[in-house]
């Protein structure tokens, strides 16, 4: 039931909206979202925290349902939840009761894999993410940067063709998260699956996607959608350096401060559902600006 | 000076933290054994009032036979009614744990239940059933249930969402949802919930003996206190603590076996 048999091509969101509904009341996370991910591709999603970027990846895993518009596998409505999707976030979500090779095999487990065969696949896997000799080690035993290749090696090993990556990177300290973005690169040039990464660093987006979805704050929509054309395979520290990734980046911080100045504030106070968001919102916009020089 | 420079080997260092650990308490518990021993031989209060904790410990060794068949029963109705209340606590905390509308119609009652003055209640129960066992397990139960209800409802509410998320994306039913994430992930709150409830369970028993009682350490208390043989008193009350304190003991060595992980041993771990 789990597993399907066809292979992804493209998932696309037409009109997506959507409200949470919170004690009797509404509140609108999702205004509309356009948005088509095809096969193979990389594609990132910058918004102030707070937006609704997870919420928009729940309704595109199918754990919530939309309150507007459609979700489309493959062209066909998507019921239950989306057969190619597999998750990874910003806390590695490692159950600290199982040892790093028990970590990394619980999606296979999921899945009804035999046990045999997601051992060898996980001893494979863990030598490829540079994890060998730490089968044995506890989550609290590792580094951070560890402990997000553990996540990520789990959500590979699931072999599902659509990783939704939620600020996998998020809480690494900048060094960690630059050796982390070339691995994930690196990683990703060898069976190119497709991946939504969301991530609140403009950086991050620039370098790592094919495509920079733009959110506003929540109640989010599209803001804007930026091509970015770095050839692949991609090394960090070039992109990083170019002329054009510093263009791109300015041009898009514009646009995020400018909008979460403008449109942030009378919610904020307007609105006790969610206390101090927006002001975050707008300090983590202008952190990113500073941390990338 | 010079012993100040010498490395000191690990061992020597866990010596020494041993004894930071269970001496302060050992020497605060001499300490006050002296005082009081003193207090009570010196004359300074009759020994109907304050007997001398050496002529305590006379009494238990004289009278071992007396006091052993009172604490049988005694942890007789503790051993009876505290996998009764686990059960219960387990069964009732599970349900108001998984279920989101219980947690507000039915949790409430389940306090409510706790409110209850057990002193209260115990000639009550007296009444209802006698003086045999089962009031004692009535109250056992009562207590015990109540903190492992708690404890089950927090340590299923505190389960890691992503980790659901993560599982039910790839068609992770509920049973194993259950098994592989929500049960090992509220086992460090049940236990918290265990051990408080192995500190009440012998205090509910002995305040179910003094409602009425043929025998059991609470029972034995207060016929000594009628009779002024306030050493068995003592005595008696030495026994109960033990066994609250042996039972919180068991609890903890349980914990450390069964979830190891917890964050409390994390801390001190030799890694
Ligand atoms: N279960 C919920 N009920 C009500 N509001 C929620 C719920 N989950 C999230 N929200 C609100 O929806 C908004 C979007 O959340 P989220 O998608 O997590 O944002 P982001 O991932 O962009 O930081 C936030 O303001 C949050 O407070
Ligand atoms: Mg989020």
């Amino acid at each position: 039931m789990s597993r399907s048999s066809d292979r992804f091509e493209t998932l696309a969101l037409k009109g997506v909206g959507h409200q949470f509904r919170a004690g009797g009341e509404l509140v609108p996370t999702i205004a509309g979202v356009d948005l088509e991910v095809g096969r193979s591709e990389f594609v990132t999603v910058v918004g102030p925290s707070g937006c609704g970027k997870s919420t928009l990846f729940n309704l595109a895993a199918g754990l919530l349902r939309p309150t507007a518009g459609q979700v489309k596998v493959n062209g066909e409505p998507l019921e239950g939840t989306n057969p190619y999707v597999a998750y990874m976030f910003q806390q590695a979500a490692l159950l600290e009761w199982r040892d790093v090779l028990g970590n990394v095999v619980l999606g296979q487990e999921f899945l009804g894999m035999p046990k045999g065969e997601a051992r060898a696949a996980a001893m494979e896997g863990l030598a490829e993410f540079g994890l060998s000799g730490f089968e044995r080690r506890r989550a609290w035993e590792l580094s951070g940067g560890m402990r997000q290749r553990v996540a990520l090696l789990r959500t590979y090993l699931t072999q599902r063709e659509l990783l939704l990556l939620d600020e996998p990177f998020g809480a690494l300290d900048a060094l960690t998260r630059l050796q982390m973005q070339q691995f994930l690169l690196d990683r990703w040039q060898r069976d190119q699956r497709t991946v939504i990464f969301i991530t609140h660093d403009v950086d991050e987006a620039l370098l790592l996607g094919d495509r920079v979805i733009v959110l506003a704050p929540r109640p989010t929509y599209v803001l804007a959608t930026v091509e970015v054309g770095f050839e692949r395979p991609r090394n960090a520290e070039e992109v990083l350096r170019a002329p054009e990734f510093t263009e791109l980046k300015t041009q898009m911080l514009e646009m995020l401060v400018v909008d979460s100045e403008s449109e942030v504030e009378p919610d904020g106070s307007a609105n006790g559902s969610g206390p101090g968001r927006p002001a975050e919102a707008e300090r983590s916009a202008r952190q990113d600006a500073g941390s990338g020089e | 000076m010079v012993a100040e420079q010498v490395p000191r080997d690990g061992r020597t260092r866990g010596v020494r933290r041993g004894l930071a650990v269970a001496g302060i308490p050992l020497l605060v518990l001499v300490v006050f054994f002296a005082v009081w021993e003193f207090a009570s031989k010196s004359g300074w209060q009759p020994d109907y009032i304050l007997p001398a904790p050496s002529d305590v410990a006379n009494d238990l060794w004289k009278d071992r036979g007396g006091y052993w068949d009172n604490a049988q029963t005694t942890l007789t109705e503790i051993l009876i009614g505290f996998p009764i209340g686990l059960v219960l606590g387990l069964v009732i905390g599970g349900l108001i744990g998984m279920v989101a509308s219980l947690r507000r119609t039915a949790y409430p009652f389940v306090v409510a239940s706790q409110s209850l003055p057990t002193l209260a209640l115990a000639p009550l129960l007296v009444l209802w059933f006698g003086f045999g066992v089962v009031p004692k397990v009535i109250l056992v139960v009562q207590v015990v249930f109540f903190p492992i209800t708690v404890a089950t409802v927090a340590g299923l509410v505190s389960v890691p969402q992503q980790a659901l998320v993560f599982g039910r994306t790839l068609g992770a039913g509920w049973w194993q949802l259950f098994v592989k994430i929500r049960v090992p992930a509220s086992l460090p709150h049940v236990f918290s919930g265990l051990k408080i409830a192995a500190s009440y369970a012998a205090v509910a028993a002995v305040i179910a003996e003094f409602a009425g009682a043929e025998s059991g350490l609470g029972a034995l208390m207060l016929r000594a206190n009628d009779n002024l043989q306030t050493e068995a008193v003592f005595g008696a009350l030495i026994l109960i603590t033990a066994i609250g304190v042996g039972f919180f003991a068991l609890m903890s060595l349980l914990e450390r076996l069964i979830v190891p992980w917890h964050e409390q041993y994390r801390k001190d771990g030799d890694r």
